[in-house]
């Protein structure tokens, strides 16, 4: 085997280095995508875990409520038999005026008694916290760590200015943190401050984001739980640290699930690559293989030559992929960071994506067998190969297009089998999801072989029409080289399907919630705290309504307050508003129930109206009530109507404002509707908004229109590295394209030749090697369109509704179409260029010598 | 009791002196014994109220010197005892208060600080107890009023402190209902006029003093024997608190309101 591969192998490498080399790009781009991804996503998921850990200290248990935890429950808590301290907490990310610095995690905590929760590594100076009163005394006081006070040159007794939620603001750093333990919570990103100024500074009221416990000794977790949660009542979430940090994972991964989707679809098509480039080398060898026959050597290693080759490919391609993968990880990190802050409100450290071994061996594993798969079919055909039918020129390609029927009825029942499956799907989640997707990508394989062909067939006669002799050389390049052009198409059509199924997915999902949002957001302004849509950094106090109502021109404000309780193992939304004059506003889209309903049923009588995806998850609709745990108990809200609502994916239900603050006792307020009197400029109005607010609150005043825009920002922030991994997906067809063309300049070297001997003239020869390109391009794109069409459908459909029981009408991306139509035939005739040129520059002797 | 105001006036330590120096003068002949030697210090120092205006200064292991004033009121004694500290000096802390309430039988007082920024009291929780007083070498326990009530004690012997004969007592907390950060705490009683010189006190586990308080300059006040100064050092950390107490004055009337969470949250209110 060694001697095959030294004589065989090398020697073929040798002779087509970048053949070889672009082969190995495309595995390289597939395991780069994929490591990238997967150590992007570990590190996000660690930092989530991490800090969350380091952060919890000695703490054992920890205790939420939707809102916060109002202080007196630190006193109900502290004599309970088993609890050895109790801790308040207030988590809030700032972000320093000087950006590059990074976002500051600021925990609020009681410096008082902390310490038998957390271990802060005071040294030195600060072995006991500079002036611990003066530390107390000045509401500007904070400690950092003193890895983040080195990098923003900090010096203890200084100060820096963090932007917080009523403006920029100076604090003084009063200690530094060793970093060791909690203080490399956030990636040592770390503001401490005292809980209670923080509460004043992020419009806490007098609440706590949490309570940390620790139990004493010979208490354990169970013990404590059960007796905090008979203390507190149901409307408190008592859990273990960890818990609270799977749960924020959790949260986290559905996004970052979808990513495995895009970087399997960059190794499948970085698979076909390795398929159409073995496919080639067996063909070029064929003579080669023959000889080998001849002497003596088995089909079998035969077979096992090219796989040993697929295998090095894909050991090579798998080292260079992870080297690439973690250079741009911490690209695909950063981006991933700032998605699940703004969609999910969950902030990490932004640490250093590294690449773990364990993902570095998957990565490689990966690469290794899409290589060996893509080389099977290649290497045992080679195998099949016999000595005489070696030496005989196009036997071997002729006899391989003899097995289309059958294929296509595989591929037919394939197709329809995965078709079925998401029309009338059996079961649901993940598995479907693979089973749809597999059942595709096979039928899809089986398919795209005689239907190129077809099409090939069909364009033949409009080619030669319009580009006689280049039309006539292309037409016959490709239906002579069967395999390699249904490769090339695959890879085409497999990064297309993927591109115009995600773009559909992703503009039915942005249109829809466009259109939502226009039918929703209805008044003229809206005054709100925090920038963020899913953490509110500041909550407004409930009596700034009147206020607001006082700015001459506002006619009517309305309160809205949204929190996130759980409900039967999700987060759900519960926002509250007054009803009566929302109705008046805007227009709802109802699946049950309508204005009337919400009017008597939300606004009259207490109850609630749900969110479309709420009643698909919880199979609760008009009639039957939903029961809340409540901070004063218990309670049953009957729905009166469901509605198309995208609010939250896991589910909303709505209440009127008077029904929250009678259960939940907290008159806060997210963000006030303010609706202005007729002929009244909402220009003007904000600015005497901002001017009233100015000082004492902290007001992000828009109008309707950049509410929507920032929004739909954010909805573009999400499916932001989609359209990376949909780039890379065309990248990696951007390199079947040159590969693919490149060999066929290679197979026809001698052909080439010919016809310059003939009289070809070389921008003949150019062109026909460019209307190739553009032929497999168009062709990919024809088998794509339908196929990607489908698999919009699928995603908005299926997809969509299991993750997020939203259901959407199916918007056709045409505008990507139209981007496609006009960028394909740029890139193609780019990818073709080089192999172009090559063939225009072959000289006739040579060529004709070529073997 | 004399001495025992200045030990409720701010830190423990003093309490336990003061009980013992009035006892000392009956029992000179007969075998002592320890409750009965508490007991007495306890009834001859004993003061309706006192006063004072204290300078405090703290010296860490390297030499870095912190001061600061307040002004401590005391009502009642002992296990009945309300102390109201604010501090006045320097300006950025003027203005911040203690409030310490005594609970009966074995349980922790109620203490609260105030925080004039944030213009509103924070609860010192029992967990809190050990967590040094606003930077000094006390912590929130040796601000308590000194109950031996609270304590299981035993007499060890004799030694001398300064040139002073003492009585050697041992003081080891009952936990029943409280809980104190010390394991055991040694008294060093003067004979004469029973009063404390010295207090070793030794944290859960450790085998030597973590920590010891020594009150001098003794004087007597208006027929109250009081040290007029108190040192507490933290023999681990190598620092050391002093506190010089000026204005001293027992038995003037106290307002009823001033030992209260109102009068706390009252900027500026004594």
């Amino acid at each position: 085997m060694t001697f095959l591969l030294r004589t065989l192998s090398l020697s073929y490498v040798r002779r087509h280095i970048a053949k070889t080399l672009l082969t190995l790009l495309g595995v390289v781009v597939g395991v780069a995508t994929f490591s990238a991804i997967r150590s992007a996503q570990g590190t996000l998921v660690k930092g989530i875990r991490s800090t969350v850990d380091r952060v919890a200290g000695k703490a054992h248990l920890q205790i939420n409520m939707v809102g916060g935890v109002p202080e007196e429950v630190q006193e109900r808590i502290r004599e309970l038999p088993g609890i050895r301290a109790t801790s308040p907490v207030i988590e809030q990310i700032v972000v320093p005026e000087r950006s590059e610095l990074g976002s500051l995690m600021v925990i609020g905590i009681d410096l008082l008694g902390d310490r038998e929760m957390r271990e802060y590594g005071f040294e030195g100076e600060d072995a006991d916290l500079d002036d611990p009163l003066l530390f107390l005394a000045q509401p500007d006081s904070a400690v950092f760590t003193r890895d983040f006070a080195e990098r923003a040159g900090l010096k203890a007794g200084e100060t820096i200015s963090v932007r917080v939620p009523t403006g920029v603001k100076r604090v003084a750093a009063r200690g530094l943190l060793t970093p060791k333990g909690f203080s490399e919570a956030f990636g040592g990103n770390l503001m401490v401050v005292d809980v209670y100024a923080a509460q004043e500074l992020f419009g806490r009221g007098r609440r706590f984001d949490r309570l940390d416990v620790r139990l004493t000794e010979g208490t354990t977790i169970a013990q404590g739980t059960a007796t905090l949660e008979k203390a507190l009542g149901p409307a408190y979430r008592v859990e273990t640290p960890e818990r609270r940090g799977e749960q924020m994972e959790r949260s986290v991964n559905n996004f970052v699930a979808g990513f495995n989707v895009s970087s399997g679809f960059a190794l499948s098509i970085g698979t076909f690559l390795i398929f159409n480039a073995f496919n080639v080398a067996v063909n070029r060898r064929r003579r080669d293989i023959g000889t080998l026959r001849a002497l003596g050597a088995t089909p079998r290693q035969v077979q096992a030559l090219f796989l040993v080759e697929a295998l090095v490919v894909g050991i090579v391609g798998g080292v260079l992929g992870c080297l690439a993968g973690a250079a741009i990880s911490q690209g695909f990190l950063q981006m991933m960071g700032q998605t699940t802050e703004t969609v999910y409100g969950v902030t990490t450290s932004g640490g250093v994506a590294g690449l773990p071994p364990g993902i570095a061996l998957q990565s490689m594993a990966l690469g290794v067998l899409a290589s060996l798969a893509g080389a099977w079919g290649p290497a045992l055909a080679a195998s099949r190969i016999s000595p005489t039918e070696a030496f005989a020129k196009g036997t071997f390609q002729a006899r391989l297009s003899g097995k289309a029927l059958p294929r296509i009825a595989a591929g037919v029942v394939a197709f329809g089998c995965a078709i079925l499956l998401a029309v009338r799907p059996p079961y649901g989640g993940n598995p479907l999801i693979l089973s749809v997707i597999a059942l595709g990508g096979v039928g899809l394989v089986f398919l795209v072989g005689p239907l190129s062909r077809l099409l090939l067939r069909l364009l033949s006669p409009l080619l030669i029409r319009f580009v006689p002799v280049a039309g006539r050389l292309c037409s016959d390049a490709l239906l002579g080289a069967p395999r390699r052009t249904s490769g090339t198409v695959m890879a085409m059509a497999l990064s297309l399907t993927f591109v115009l199924g995600l773009g559909g997915y992703m503009g039915s999902m942005k249109a829809t919630m466009v259109r939502w949002m226009d039918d929703s957001f209805t008044c003229d302004l809206f005054v709100r705290a925090s920038a963020n849509f899913n953490r509110p950094d500041f909550l407004f106090p409930g009596k700034l309504r009147e206020d607001l109502l006082n700015v001459p021109g506002v006619r009517a404000v309305e309160s809205y307050r949204g929190i996130r309780p759980m409900y039967q193992g999700h987060q759900i939304l519960l926002g509250s508003i007054e009803i009566e004059p929302l109705l008046e506003r805007v227009k709802n889209q109802y699946f049950q129930g309508n204005d009337e309903s919400v009017r008597q049923g939300v606004a009259r009588q207490g109850g609630c109206f749900v969110s479309e995806n709420f009643y698909q998850r919880f199979k609760l609709g008009v009639g039957q009530e939903v029961e809340l745990v409540t901070p004063t108990g218990l309670a049953r809200f009957p729905i009166a109507a469901v509605v198309r609502d995208y609010s939250s994916d896991q589910g909303a239900v709505f209440i009127d404002r008077a029904t929250f603050l009678r259960y939940w006792q907290d008159d806060r307020v997210d963000i006030y509707d303010v609706s202005v009197a007729g002929g009244v400029d909402a220009g003007q109005v904000r600015n005497l908004i901002r001017a009233k607010l100015a000082g004492k609150y902290p007001a992000l005043v828009t109008t309707r229109q950049e509410f929507v825009a920032e929004i739909a920002k954010a909805i573009d922030a999400f499916y932001a590295i989609m359209r990376v991994t949909v780039f890379l997906a065309l990248a990696v067809a951007f390199l079947g394209i040159v590969t693919s063309l490149l060999i066929s300049v290679a197979e026809r070297t001698r052909e080439i030749g010919v016809l310059k001997a003939l009289g070809a003239i070389p921008s003949q020869i150019v062109r026909s090697i460019i209307v190739e390109a553009l032929i497999i391009a168009l062709v990919g794109l024809v088998v794509a369109i339908p196929a990607g069409n489908l698999f919009a459908a699928f995603m908005e459909g299926a997809v969509a509704e299991f993750f997020t029981g939203w259901s959407m009408p199916h918007h056709y991306p045409w505008d990507i179409l139209v981007q496609l139509f006009i960028a394909l035939p740029v890139v193609s005739a780019l990818a073709a260029w080089i192999p172009a040129r090559q063939a225009g520059k072959l000289k006739i002797t040579e060529a004709i010598e070529y073997e | 009791m004399h001495i025992r105001r200045s030990y409720k006036g701010c830190p423990v330590w003093i309490a336990a002196v003061a009980l013992l120096s009035v006892f000392f003068a009956g029992i000179a002949s007969a075998a002592p014994d320890a409750r009965a030697l508490l007991k007495e210090s306890e009834n001859r120092h004993r003061t309706r109220t006192q006063q004072y205006a204290g300078d405090l200064t703290v010296v860490n292991k390297d030499g870095k010197v912190r001061k600061k004033g307040w002004k401590s009121f005391r009502e009642g004694y002992a296990g009945d005892a309300k102390n109201l500290i604010r501090f006045t000096d320097p300006p950025e802390v003027k203005g911040v208060g203690f409030l310490s309430i005594s609970r009966p039988g074995l349980q922790n007082p109620d203490q609260w600080l105030y925080l004039p920024s944030m213009k509103r009291e924070r609860r010192i929780a029992a967990q809190d107890r050990d967590a040094s007083f606003v930077g000094t070498d006390f912590n929130y326990e040796d601000m308590e009023e000194f109950d031996h009530e609270k304590y299981k004690v035993a007499l060890q012997g004799e030694q001398t402190v300064e040139g002073h004969p003492c009585h050697v007592i041992t003081a080891i907390p009952l936990e029943k209902g409280g809980k104190s950060v010390y394991e055991k705490k040694i008294l060093y009683l003067r004979k004469d006029i029973i009063y404390l010189l010295r207090e070793d006190l030794y944290r859960k586990g450790e085998k030597e003093p973590g920590k010891r308080l020594v009150l001098s300059d003794l004087q007597n006040v208006d027929g109250h024997w009081v040290a007029k100064k108190w040192e507490m050092s933290d023999l681990k950390k190598g620092s050391k608190t002093t506190v010089l107490l000026k204005e001293i004055a027992f038995d003037r009337p106290q307002p009823g309101s001033r030992f209260t969470l109102q009068n706390l949250n009252r900027e500026g209110g004594d």
